[in-house]
């Protein structure tokens, strides 16, 4: 076998031969070379608001633009993205937006922050980070919202120019990320505890499943290892699952389920507690000290800010975020 | 819902229905492809 290659972007690893494309579909071995086959051509472009990714505690009320090509690392069965997430790049509509006029595009619609977002970033890397390495420069921050499958060195490299990273915890156990995402926990964790290191600031987002991921002794080991290996502070949202892709048996996340998942996790610890996909008071942010409401939010929008330089008005205690 | 939050409601999701826009990209021919940044040879 000649001209063999290994993609060493992700834990997957893929070896392809001469024509081959790699698991995500958004790689293929050509004479020899790797390269990528979506690079400044993404199927989906809008301006959302942050706290659509989501971010909460990351310059909350403004404004992210938002890009994706086609492809994932993973194949998760309740995928909510998956007419790009897991399609081929050429059965996509795509746009020719090369790194800078995605930051062009970023200035001229007034956004402070670029997201990597609704499908799975790592497919894109390259497209990614030479956007991030431009974005920074003029100053506009970086974000990604990520599944975490990346191998540590490309992570690290992508960190340097990362402001903040939202990633998916789908589970807890390796037979949920085997079963139900053809992938492993492990290096999910691994990225998380990276991220941290290298100081970006993050989020976790974990979309409760009924009978398959909403168990609560399951979610404090969870809440107890973000704690103890990532800081209290790092929030959590908890998403309400909606039957999806081939998960259509399933019904959606009863919130009475959301509301045991979010006190399980506050009672391991955590500080910032979310609950998504559905209007709550677990939208809101609480001053941790005086347990007032800081932040009012409203689905996507906030209808209330009482954090001034990073800290409560009411009773002047630090909240952990970037606010400004 | 009470009557003055859905009427908040209402209008802020019209709102950003009228004014949000899709991202005005720019459609051109087909471009080269980008090498990978992180692989290895096998053979």
């Amino acid at each position: 076998m000649a001209k063999r290659v290994q993609c060493e972007l992700c834990p997957n690893g893929c070896i392809l031969e001469l024509g081959q494309h790699s698991k995500c579909r958004a790689r293929m071995n050509k004479d020899g070379t790797l390269y990528s086959l979506v690079y400044g051509k993404p199927c989906a472009v809008h301006v959302d608001p942050i706290e659509k990714k989501p971010f909460f505690h990351f310059l909350p009320g403004t404004t992210a633009f938002s890009i994706a090509t086609a492809g994932c690392v993973l194949s998760c069965k309740f995928c909510q993205n998956w007419q790009i997430s897991q399609a081929k790049p050429e059965d996509t509509d795509t746009y020719d937006l090369p790194p800078e006029k995605v930051v062009s595009n970023a200035v001229a619609y007034k956004c402070r922050s670029i997201t990597y977002t609704y499908t799975e970033p790592t497919v894109f890397y390259e497209y990614m980070y030479d956007t991030a390495v431009i974005a920074r420069k003029q100053g506009i921050k970086n974000t990604m919202h990520s599944c975490g499958y990346i191998n540590e060195k490309p992570l690290r490299t992508l960190s340097k120019f990362m402001d903040a990273a939202d990633i998916d915890l789908k589970g807890f156990t390796e037979d949920f990320y085997s079963r139900i995402c053809s992938g492993s926990l492990r290096p999910v964790l691994n990225a998380l505890v990276i991220l941290k290191e290298e100081g970006v600031w993050l989020e976790i987002t974990n979309l409760v499943i009924p009978t398959l991921n909403d168990d609560l002794n399951n979610v404090r080991e969870m809440s107890r290892w973000i704690a103890k290996n990532l800081g209290a502070d790092v929030p959590i949202h908890f998403s309400r699952f909606f039957p999806h892709y081939k998960l259509t048996n399933l019904p959606p996340t009863p919130l009475e389920t959301l509301e045991a998942v979010r006190k399980t996790a506050m009672d391991a610890g955590l500080k910032f507690v979310y609950i998504g996909n559905i209007r709550h008071e677990g939208e809101n942010t609480f001053c941790p000290k005086c347990k007032k409401v800081l932040i009012e939010r409203m689905g996507y929008f906030v209808k209330q800010n009482h954090i001034s330089n990073g800290k409560c008005t009411f009773c002047s205690s630090a909240v952990a975020g970037v606010w400004s | 819902m009470k009557r003055r939050e859905f009427l908040k409601l209402f209008i802020s999701g019209a709102f950003f229905a009228l004014f949000s826009k899709k991202a005005n990209a720019e459609k051109k021919p087909v471009k080269l492809l980008k090498e990978a940044m992180f692989w290895r040879r096998v053979d």
